[in-house]
């Protein structure tokens, strides 16, 4: 029998190879990201996409920087029951193998966990739990790394499903609702940035003035529309973080167009 | 072409022969039903549910509609018939019994096979347990290990295990959950 030339197998091999690496593709996700709003008129920042669920897109299967280990969106709720992210609070992860890991909310009550921040772990042992300023979190974090993957907002197609959704924070019957904390349940030794002074909300229409920034490689943010003063601070793993020193919050300026 | 020579009457017959086959097929599907022995109810709701409400029903695992082995909880999923909301109140009887009848009915004929030898090997070659103990494909991964206080809690229910025993070995493994 005559072989292929080494041309056509080489282009055969590159081929079959190309198939097999379109066989990630999975629906479940692929279903999550086709229904996200669209992108901020600005783009891509730290500040983006608040209360989404983050790790479907900041992961190896969709490819978008940085791949985050957890990430999430931290809120308070207005007396008029709107949300409000969250910022200059520690987000703290534990997980099954005594691994911590912080990470500071930024202007947009937004938080993240990079891969590169697990130095020296290849991924957390998971179940994980979680603290938020004083809180603890009931349940276990069994292998979700959005926690807007559970923490799922309210929206039309979930109200319309299901009656019971609570129309400000999205609780229900299959979501805890957004992550929701006080200022008396953020202690100072858990917050790591300015006094939050909220700007971001979940209908977000245009970056107000903002707090200075503190001190730390958050950067000094002056308000307005959002910028390096909003990076997440983080650090991570080992039980004897402090994450003291790590970046604060930055300023809590702005975080224009939040959709 | 037989029969059907005029077309509406032709469209009639067959509009009735297959509301016909549907009602039939219901009745035959009513009369199929059958039924099989499951392990204690009472042990699974009074101490075997709560683990694997705490340890397998999160949000993001178990606690899904779309999952087969589906599990309500307090704190994940709540049932449709209830009303109640993710971290309201507490998992209530109903939530309890149909988490029973989720693991029961995941593999029902196998399940029998297990209640009717106590204390038998059958228990593990449960899809339950070898995924639980990370033997088969399971996307949580391993979440038991044979022999743990988990796998005594729930295998030793399926084993028909005594109350007393089944119960010291939840509890001792929900309180090392962390």
């Amino acid at each position: 029998m005559q072989t292929l030339p080494k041309t056509a197998r080489w282009w055969v091999s590159s081929l079959v190879a190309i198939a097999l690496s379109g066989c990630s593709f999975d629906p479940v996700i692929a279903e999550r990201i086709e229904k996200l709003p669209p992108e901020d008129p600005a783009g891509p920042s730290a500040l983006h996409r608040p209360g989404q669920p983050c790790v479907d897109c900041h992961s190896a299967y969709e490819g978008a920087k940085p791949e985050f280990a957890m990430a999430g969106t931290l809120y308070t709720q207005n007396p008029d029951l709107t949300l409000k992210g969250v910022p200059g609070v520690f987000v703290t992860i534990f997980d099954s193998a005594g691994g911590t890991s912080k990470a500071c909310t930024n202007a947009a009550g937004n938080f993240f966990v990079t891969k590169e921040d697990l130095q020296g772990v290849a991924d957390y042992a998971f179940p994980l739990t979680v603290q938020v300023g004083s809180r603890y979190m009931n349940s276990l974090v069994g292998r979700e790394r959005s926690c807007a993957g559970c923490h799922v907002l309210a929206n039309e197609e979930r109200i319309a499903q299901d009656p019971s959704v609570d129309k400000a924070t999205g609780q229900g019957r299959s979501s805890a609702g957004a992550i929701l904390i006080s200022a008396d349940e953020i202690p100072d030794s858990e917050r790591c940035g300015p006094a939050p002074v909220v700007t971001a909300t979940v209908t977000g229409a245009g970056g107000a003035a903002g707090a200075g920034g503190a001190a730390g490689t958050g950067g000094a943010g002056t308000g307005g529309s959002g910028g390096d003063a909003t990076s997440a601070a983080t650090t991570s793993v080992s039980a004897s973080s402090t994450g003291a020193t790590s970046g604060g919050g930055g300023g809590a300026g702005g975080a224009g167009g939040a959709p | 072409m037989s029969g059907c020579a005029i077309v509406e009457p032709c469209r009639l017959r067959v509009f009735v022969g297959i509301v016909g086959l549907v009602l039939g097929g219901c009745q035959d599907g009513l009369k199929d039903t059958r039924t099989f022995v499951c392990p204690p109810r009472a042990v699974f709701e009074a101490s075997v549910s709560e683990l694997m409400e705490r340890r397998c029903g999160t949000l993001d695992c178990h606690g899904n509609d779309y999952r087969p082995l589906r599990i309500y909880s307090e704190n994940g999923l709540r049932s449709p018939r209830e009303g109640n909301r993710t971290a309201g109140v507490a998992t209530t009887d109903a939530e309890r019994e149909d988490n029973y009848v989720s693991l029961c009915a995941i593999e029902p004929e196998q399940m029998q096979k297990v209640v009717s030898s106590p204390g038998g090997s059958a228990v593990n070659t449960l899809l339950l347990v070898r995924k639980a103990r990370g033997q088969e494909g399971h996307k949580g991964g391993k979440v038991f290990n044979p022999f743990d206080d988990a796998d005594k809690c729930v295998v030793g229910w399926l084993r028909g295990d005594s109350n007393k025993s089944v119960s010291a070995a939840c509890e001792s493994a929900l309180a090392k959950l962390p």
